[in-house]
């Protein structure tokens, strides 16, 4: 290239820039250069120090010719640690997947097969309690329903002006309903037809309360 | 000025090796420190970073290789470093949502305490700051320490056309700068 090949004059093509002159206008602190060699060292003192000195401290003879082989044989231990966390035994593959299911299902299946009659505890006091309720209720029912009967029958032996004659002794005004609910339809034709109503309504309001 | 040859001699024995190191810095410290100086503009900055070129050069001097000069050897090990720390900086820079707290060379430059140039001479260094880095590196090596393209091209490894190309392009962009800016 032309360019390339061409050691240019540089001062002609840039006036300017020659005009200003080389001087370096960067000044230094006083008497840096004078330290910096002192400086320097000291410097290179302490980094010598420190890349030679270990503070003190001391390793077994031969110790780091043999550190990288002790790292590399544990780093193996921890790699086979990794790949085989169960310690040198395997399993089939899945067989943790499926384990539970097929724990359940061994147990379902032995618990139907061994359903066996269990005599309950409670069973023989519950029988006979239920027993006795029931016993009591049938006796409770003959009782009352014999008595009723026997009730039925004294009464019916009660001649009906003893009836009567109690009923207006001692009648209520909550027996009227019920006198005329049971009232025989014959009986009211033999009642007396020439009774006026105001002498019946007289002979209620003296015969009942 | 004690032979670049005498100092690697004296460096390879170790009774000797640390009046060879002495000597090393002695001839080469301050133009490390003005390479990297006119980088990365701040003094403080420029300290810290002659420290560690001069510890790398002080741990690898032994593995040398004498097929190459030792002062372009120096020069390499300086740019690279500089160049690390720019980009590290440049990376702070583009990470902070705080614009305020970006690294600016040209405000360095105008903040820093140890500049000593008239008004022509902070416009030249305010229009290096306007160049990319290779070119910013190349002008300096031949602008400041009048290096030739071929030692040059042995610090950066590229080619010496491309080291001609990169001065010119260079000089153009400051020469324009210098005359159309304020």
């Amino acid at each position: 290239m032309e360019l390339n090949d061409r050691d240019i004059d540089w001062q002609k093509d840039a006036p300017t820039l020659a005009a200003i002159g080389k001087a370096i206008p960067f000044t230094v602190p006083a008497g840096y250069f004078e330290d910096l060699t002192g400086n320097l060292n000291s410097r290179l003192l302490i980094e010598s120090m420190r890349s030679s000195s270990q503070g003190g401290f001391k390793v077994p003879h031969n110790y780091f010719g043999e550190l990288s082989s002790i790292i590399m044989d544990r780093v193996t231990v921890e790699n086979v640690r990794v790949l085989a966390p169960s310690e040198g035994f395997t399993i089939p593959e899945g067989y943790f997947a499926g384990l539970s299911d097929r724990i359940n299902t061994r147990i379902e299946e032995s618990s139907a097969k061994s359903i066996t009659p269990v005599r309950r505890l409670f069973t023989s006091w519950v029988s006979y309690a239920a027993a006795a309720c029931i016993t009591v209720m049938i006796a409770t029912g003959i009782y009352f329903n014999s008595d009723t009967q026997n009730f039925n029958q004294q009464l019916s032996e009660v001649p009906d002006q003893e009836i009567i004659n109690y009923l207006q002794a001692h009648s209520t005004a909550g027996d009227t309903p019920f006198i005329i609910e049971t009232l025989n339809p014959d009986g009211l034709e033999q009642v007396n037809p020439d009774v006026s109503a105001d002498e019946l309504e007289q002979y209620i309001n003296t015969t009942t309360l | 000025m004690v032979e670049d040859s005498e100092i690697l001699e004296k460096f390879a024995v170790e009774s000797t090796r640390n009046e060879a190191f002495n000597l090393l810095l002695k001839k080469y410290q301050q133009k490390i420190y003005w390479h990297i100086r006119r980088l990365v503009i701040d003094h403080d900055d420029t300290d810290d970073l002659v420290q560690e070129v001069f510890i790398k050069v002080w741990r690898s001097l032994s593995n040398f290789r004498n097929d190459s000069q030792l002062y372009t050897w120096l020069y390499r090990i300086a740019t690279n470093e500089s160049i690390t720390f720019l980009n590290r900086k440049k990376q702070k820079n583009n990470i902070s949502l705080d614009e305020t707290a970006g690294y600016d060379l040209a405000e360095t430059l105008a903040d820093t305490a140890y500049f000593d140039g008239d008004k022509a001479q902070m416009k030249l260094q305010k229009a290096l700051l306007t160049l990319p880095e290779k070119q910013r590196l190349v002008f300096n090596m031949k602008y400041y320490d009048d290096l030739k393209y071929e030692e040059i091209s042995a610090i950066l490894g590229t080619t010496v056309g491309g080291l001609k190309a990169s001065f010119h392009i260079a000089v153009k962009k400051i020469e324009d700068y210098l005359l159309n800016s304020d």
